[in-house]
């Protein structure tokens, strides 16, 4: 094997081997965790080019969750007199709309990313689920920054407890240690508690349902473009199967477990529960149940994935 | 010999292609859209992807071979011999369909300059990005940052987002990038011919320093003077499958000679001849065209030695004072240049029976491009002058070469003729560059 006349290489660790696909292409987890710096640049180009040439830029990740809550207040809290589980509607409806929003605008990039990149994958060898995952990252900035206005929020309704009037709220709302106790009123009346060191195995959660689903439809949508077509529908619908504009209180007691098996609708719930202490329901079976639905698609995706994965630069 | 960086074993890759339907008229056209989903559903419930023809086509088969560390691998064949295909398969862009291919080593792929290039970022963004994707570690980027901008020569836009560049500065960039990949074996698709002259120069330049630094390289390109210039060894490929392995020189010959749609004959029976002149008489019986060892072979590279073989017979009777003349015309009937015996050998021929004549022409410096002979055999005995004249005898063909040595040859437009000058050049342009 060794010779001595190539002496200025050493013998190399690395082997590729380039076969035929098997019917279970191995995941290949490590190759990803090599290539972390191009996830993260990935992840970063996506959010520097998201608002470029736009005058609202960021607010946009603001903007759109505010005017939808306003609208589902109007709509379901006023006219449809929806219950929202004792918290005012706006306020619930925005504490679910950020769960969902971060999944659906999660799903609706990553479903497009392969096609959007043909370029790149006709011409260039990488895991190509960098791009799903760092499709759906990418909408994480767009969360913090709506998870913010969530604050603006709470300082609202605190200042709108009944007993406080309308003079004191204008000298409070100029009062830095009144928002703080404000905080406090709220964590009083809606209960933050301890549940909201919860959020970030709940955010986990909603990155990988959305990673999930977008592992099948991403890849389905590369021989399908019918998924493209599909996808707006397809969330539409799901919009009203996701416990978003009611609370799952609301559902008959035999569908409630049931709902479970839509991945986002733990999340979503879990979310309510960890930030206003909604607790009608414990989300712990329902999170049980949609967190392993999640898992399933996410297993069963990623599979299909890197199965299909060898076909992409043909048909893509 | 070293060990393997690169074996291909009976590599292939098989694709479906449709059969395109013959839409004959609106409503039938109507009628395929109006039933399309359903025809496409029902091949979906058996499992066969819609549209997908039942059309099998390899665009590779059988491809073995092996590269050894260290060297410099080319690949060659016309448009669709499956040379894309094979570079695809082996960086890991599309999976063959059988066979197995290794590679050791840290693998770097080129196949196209800029990919992944966005135009709202900025040059700098882009160097990490574009760098980052052809497996670069950042920290590596970082370390050649300055070299990879100085080398492109857009340093003072290198903050600008790269859709204010011209293509050109875009090129240079992403080829900066690229040359400063630093992999065991690199895998390279025509990347040479980017930019403009100035800078093919350079890139060439960059490219023989890789290719001097014991790396593996394979390199897919349609350029035959940097082929026959970088590469060790060059596979030749032919509607997907290995026509030939062998010295570049071998190879770029093989190619040129499949490339041409009518295979120029090296040999040429002259006796039943169309271009025989009206009154000749039939003396001429053969022209042959040889290389320098002698062995038929009607394409010669540019500086390349060519010989011509004339066979004549003009029977029992001696005739005197002869010449034979060899005019080389091009396709315009343009003619280059004169090969004479009775000029170029200060001799007369005397002829009797069957005879050979061979002109040896060393250092063919043709422009590359397709040349006709013209043979005239004279004598100054008899009434006239003719014995016997056929224009258009045998074509032959002069191919690229990297006849100057600089890695590039001329464009046709240069001239029919490429010569060996000598340049001085004022110092200063060593100082300054």
């Amino acid at each position: 094997m060794t010779d001595s006349s190539i002496p200025q290489r050493p013998t190399t660790q690395y082997v590729k081997v380039i076969e035929p696909p098997k019917t279970f292409q191995p995941l290949n987890l490590g190759e990803l965790w090599q290539q972390r710096e191009l996830l993260f640049l990935f992840t970063l180009r996506d959010v520097k080019i998201r608002y470029k040439q736009t005058v609202l830029g960021l607010l946009w990740a603001v903007i759109q969750p505010f005017v939808t809550m306003i609208v589902f207040s109007f709509v379901f809290g006023r006219i449809a007199r929806m219950p929202s589980d004792g918290i005012p509607y706006p306020l619930f409806s925005y504490v679910g709309l950020l769960p969902w929003n971060f999944f659906s605008n999660g799903l609706n990039k990553a479903s497009t990313v392969l096609v959007m990149n043909s370029q790149m994958i006709r011409k260039i060898y990488f895991p190509r689920l960098i791009l799903p995952i760092s499709a759906i990252l990418s909408g994480m900035v767009d969360f913090l920054i709506s998870f913010a206005m969530l604050g603006v929020l709470y300082v609202y309704y605190a200042v709108n407890t009944p007993n406080v009037t309308a003079g004191l709220k204008a000298y409070a709302l100029t009062n830095p240690a009144f928002v703080e106790s404000a905080f406090k009123t709220v964590t009083a009346n809606y209960e933050i508690t301890a549940n909201i060191i919860w959020l970030p195995v709940l955010l986990l959660l909603a990155f990988l349902s959305a990673l999930a689903v977008s592992l099948w439809l991403s890849a389905l949508n590369v021989a399908f473009r019918d998924v493209g077509y599909a996808l707006n529908f397809f969330l539409r619908m799901l919009l009203y199967l996701t416990p978003v504009i009611y609370p799952v209180s609301a559902l008959p007691e035999g569908l409630r477990l049931l709902s479970g098996l839509n991945p986002i609708t733990g999340v979503v719930e879990g979310f309510r529960w960890a930030m206003l202490g909604v607790d009608t329901t414990p989300p712990g079976p329902l999170l049980l149940i949609s967190t392993t639905a999640t898992l399933v698609l996410l297993v069963s995706g990623a599979f299909y994935f890197r199965k299909a994965e060898a076909t992409f630069a043909d048909l893509v | 010999m070293g060990e393997n960086a690169i074996e291909v074993h009976g590599l292939g890759k098989k694709f479906y292609i449709g059969q395109a339907e013959k839409e004959t008229d609106v409503l039938k056209t109507v009628m395929n859209v109006v039933t399309g989903p359903f025809r496409r559903m029902a091949s979906l419930m058996r499992n066969q992807l819609p549209e997908a023809a039942d059309v099998e086509f390899w665009a590779m088969r059988d491809v073995s071979f092996e590269v050894k560390r260290g060297e410099v691998f080319g690949v060659i064949g016309r448009n669709g011999a499956g040379k894309s295909t094979l570079l695809k398969t082996l960086t890991g862009i599309s999976a063959p369909s059988e066979g197995v291919a290794r590679i050791y080593g840290r693998i770097g792929s080129l196949l196209e300059v800029g990919t992944g290039f966005h135009p709202e970022l900025t040059g700098r963004e882009n160097v990490f990005m574009n760098g980052t994707l052809l497996g670069m570690k950042t920290a590596e980027i970082r370390k050649h940052f300055d070299e990879i901008v100085a080398f492109s020569g857009v340093e003072q836009f290198i903050d600008t987002p790269v859709k204010r560049f011209s293509s050109g500065m875009q090129v240079r960039l992403a080829f900066s990038v690229a040359a400063h990949l630093d992999p065991e074996v690199l895998l390279v698709d025509e990347v040479l011919s980017v930019g403009d002259a100035e800078f093919r120069r350079r890139s060439m330049g960059k490219m023989q320093e890789v290719t001097g630094q014991g790396r593996t390289v394979l390199l897919v390109s349609h350029n035959m003077p940097s082929i026959q210039n970088l590469c060790n060894r060059v596979m030749l490929m032919d509607a997907g499958r290995v026509a030939l392995i062998d010295e570049p020189a071998k190879a770029i010959n093989e190619y040129l000679k499949r490339t041409h749609s009518a295979p120029t004959d090296a040999s040429v029976d002259l006796r039943q001849h169309e271009g025989r002149i009206d009154g000749s008489t039939p003396t001429l019986t053969r022209i042959r065209i040889l290389n320098a060892a002698g062995e038929e072979e009607s394409a010669l590279p540019v500086g390349g030695t060519v010989k011509f073989e004339v066979t004549l017979d003009v029977g029992e009777e001696v005739i005197r004072n002869a010449w034979l003349v060899i005019a080389v015309t091009d396709t315009d009937d343009v003619r280059v240049t004169t090969l004479r015996t009775l000029n170029q050998t200060a001799q007369t021929l005397t002829l009797q029976g069957e005879q050979k004549y061979v002109c040896t022409w060393p250092d063919c410096n043709l422009a590359p491009g397709e040349y006709f002979l013209e043979i005239r055999l004279m004598t100054s005995m008899k009434n006239g002058k003719l014995l016997d004249a056929i224009s258009r005898a045998i074509a032959f063909e002069v191919f690229p070469s990297d006849y100057f040595g600089a890695g590039r040859g001329m464009r046709k437009g240069n001239g029919l003729i490429w010569v060996k000058a000598q340049w001085e050049f004022d110092p200063t342009t060593l100082a300054i560059s």
